[in-house]
């Protein structure tokens, strides 16, 4: 699909981060009730994790829910949550335990949109698009079978399917970036009307480097997940690679273009707008700098 | 390598882990500590070890007297001897001189050279220079008896050059050592004139297409860059041993952010090369069309993260790294020495370049849209 061009599923999240975490930590009713209408898009999912004072600290989230009869009662105000205002459900990480618990204190609740009490203001980006949006929580009673695993388990529910999506995710992120190389090769082509050479050309074969080691990376990490073996901290390193070396080719599509910048279309694709974008890639899913430390603490073992 | 299947990585890991073990006692950095040039009999022991273990028919088939194997225990050996800083004319024996013998530019020798070789009966040094570059020199001549120079004329579709065998045992054929920027490679120019008037030389020209050669030569650059990853893991390796454990602030040095994301840098440049000289090889022995692509891809990739990877190991040790007595700078220097070193005839970035250029602009499918605009 990506190969192809095609547009980017609209409930990623969803598939991506939902599905594998209910197939890991939801109960038979919960996968029963919620997995089918996922497959079939019937419900689009968005994902409650970052808040205005929890970004890479996600640990010091506050948004509240106290057990009341056979319900929580959620107050509070998550943020960047990527189509909110269209979402039917949202899954949500929660503070159950103490101010000082942190990880050990969160709770993974499922939350339908529609539900009284939840305001969603959508936030217009660099792009000039409405995909992020605030979300603010006010009393919203959430039933206690929508708990995905135990109560003050959550972390835990979000991050081993984290770990475990990593590796399927970047799947058509890199499929996608060798039609990226080849459009930024066609304009280089274009504006210079001749092979690229020089630093351009040095630019291309580092690109193409990465990309080749993106795509083995990727199998071999594919291969742990099939032998069932934990996939680890090293999604870490095809993030930071694929976000990193990315930006750097659309960057010298920034170069390339010249006066073109202001032209409303180019013929390979919108390079201005894939441009911005790929500066939300370095900021979105663990900043640059916490990949750098995950991959410094977990992988080579380096003190905290 | 026809008729070699891809090894398991089990066996591979355990080839690897080894070679490692036998070439620890022998590696460089404590014998280099007090000294200013590697001793002869480090070498000599080396190179016994070497052919005790067959490695010095690595790659020779069996009907030659080698162990037949391929391009995958190359790597695995490569990397075992870049980590360990082991000395010895290794491209020469197990890669450059089965790769051109088999190509036949020297005419009959392979029935002679290739067991001799595999045996350890012919030691070879090497020196293979594109256009003519004066007087040869060859390393670790003490360890050697022939040496196998070969000079290719500048690069077109068919190559032309030179190949002769030295016998560099006959008095006044080697020179006095001269100083490189790898001291460990105990360098020694060949007289060319001195071994033609004694009789120790002999020369054969030959011509050759660059793809084919290219293509047998493809062993010979992945082995450079696999011991250049083993420079760039053990590089990484010694400098987390080093802000693990030493302190300043009343901190182990590695618990600064500014230490972790370089060093996290190092592993993710470490990585790449891993994986690309990894799978290269593979596909090499399988015999895969994109083996070429993907081992010009290894040798970059690996060379610049040795590089990368023994400078921050210098600049994470501080002061202490710059001492003589301290091995960081010889895997410095040994990772800029494979970097600059003979791996084949083809510039690597430019046979890339021209893959990307030509290739990959057209692979990438159109919007249905835009065709024709």
């Amino acid at each position: 699909m990506a190969l192809a061009r095609a547009p980017k599923p609209v409930n990623f999240v969803g598939h991506n981060i939902l599905g594998p975490t209910l197939l890991l930590h939801g109960s038979e009713s919960q996968r029963q009730r919620f997995v089918p209408p996922l497959v079939r898009n019937e419900h689009l999912w968005c994902q409650g994790y970052s808040e205005p004072g929890a970004g890479s600290d996600l640990g010091s989230l506050t948004t509240v829910a106290v057990p009341d009869g056979r319900c929580y009662r959620v107050s509070g105000q998550k943020v960047w949550t990527t189509y909110a205002q269209h979402a039917d459900w949202c899954f949500l990480l929660t503070r159950t335990g103490s101010t000082q618990s942190r990880h050990r204190g969160l709770t993974f609740l499922l939350v339908q949109m529609s539900s009284p009490g939840i305001r969603v203001r959508p936030i217009r980006q660099i792009t000039g698009e409405d995909g992020y949006c605030e979300v603010f929580f006010e009393d919203v009673r959430v039933p206690l079978e929508n708990r995905v695993g135990q109560q003050n388990e959550g972390w835990h529910v979000a991050m081993t399917a984290a770990n475990l999506e990593r590796a399927t995710y970047f799947i058509p992120h890199i499929a996608r970036m060798r039609a990226e190389l080849g459009d930024l090769i066609a304009l280089a082509r274009r504006r210079r009307r001749q092979a690229a050479g020089g630093e351009v050309g040095n630019s291309l074969v580092d690109g193409y480097l990465n990309l080749r080691a993106l795509e083995l990376q990727l199998q071999e990490m594919l291969a742990r997940v099939e032998s069932q073996r934990d996939p680890g901290a090293g999604g870490a390193l095809i993030k930071l690679l694929w976000s990193e070396s990315r930006q750097d080719l659309f960057e010298l599509a920034m170069q390339l273009l010249g006066d073109e910048l202001d032209s409303p279309r180019h013929p390979e694709r919108d390079w201005c707008a894939d441009y911005l974008q790929t500066r939300s890639e370095t900021i979105l899913a663990g900043t640059s700098e916490i990949q750098r430390n995950l991959i410094a603490e977990r992988i080579l073992g380096l003190p905290r | 390598m026809t008729g070699v299947l891809p090894a398991d990585s089990d066996d591979l890991d355990a080839f690897g882990a080894s070679a490692h073990r036998a070439l620890q006692d022998l590696a460089v950095p404590g014998e280099m500590r007090a000294r200013l040039r590697v001793p002869d009999e480090l070498l000599s022991k080396t190179w016994r070890t070497v052919v005790e273990l067959g490695w010095s028919g690595i790659c020779i088939p069996e009907e030659h007297g080698g162990l037949g194997l391929g391009v995958d225990y190359l790597v695995a050996l490569g990397v075992a001897i870049g980590g360990s800083l082991a000395v010895g004319p290794f491209s020469a024996n197990l890669a450059i001189a089965p790769a051109l013998l088999q190509l036949g530019v020297d005419g009959e020798c392979v029935a002679e050279l290739l067991p001799a070789i595999a045996s350890g009966e012919i030691v070879l040094t090497s020196r293979c220079t594109v256009g003519d570059s004066g007087t040869p020199t060859v390393d670790h001549p003490s360890v050697a008896n022939r040496a196998l120079l070969v000079r290719f004329d500048a690069l077109a579709d068919i190559v032309r050059g030179e190949m002769s065998i030295v016998d560099i045992t006959l008095p006044g054929v080697l020179r006095d050592e001269v100083q490189t920027f790898d001291p460990t490679r105990g360098a020694r120019p060949v007289a060319i004139d001195t071994a033609a008037a004694v009789g120790a030389s002999c020369t054969h020209g030959f011509e050759i297409s660059a793809v084919r050669l290219d293509r047998a030569l493809l062993p010979l650059r992945l082995f450079i860059a696999a011991q250049a990853l083993g420079v760039a893991q053990r590089a990484l390796q010694i400098a987390i041993e080093h802000v693990s454990a030493r302190r300043q602030f009343d901190r182990p040095l590695g618990s600064f952010q500014a230490i972790k994301h370089q060093l996290a840098d190092v592993h993710l440049a470490n990585e790449k090369a891993r994986v690309l000289t990894q799978s290269a090889a593979r596909e090499a022995v399988a015999g895969l069309a994109g083996a070429d692509l993907d081992c010009h891809l290894a040798w970059i990739a690996a060379t610049r993260a040795a590089v990368a990877a023994s400078q921050a190991c210098l600049q994470a040790h501080g002061a202490v790294g710059f001492a003589w007595e301290h091995p960081c700078h010889l895997f410095l220097k040994r990772a800029h020495s494979l970097a600059a070193g003979f791996a084949g005839v083809v510039d690597s970035r430019e046979h890339v370049r021209q893959y990307v250029n030509q290739t990959l602009a057209f692979e990438a499918p159109r919007p249905a849209s835009f065709i024709g605009s």
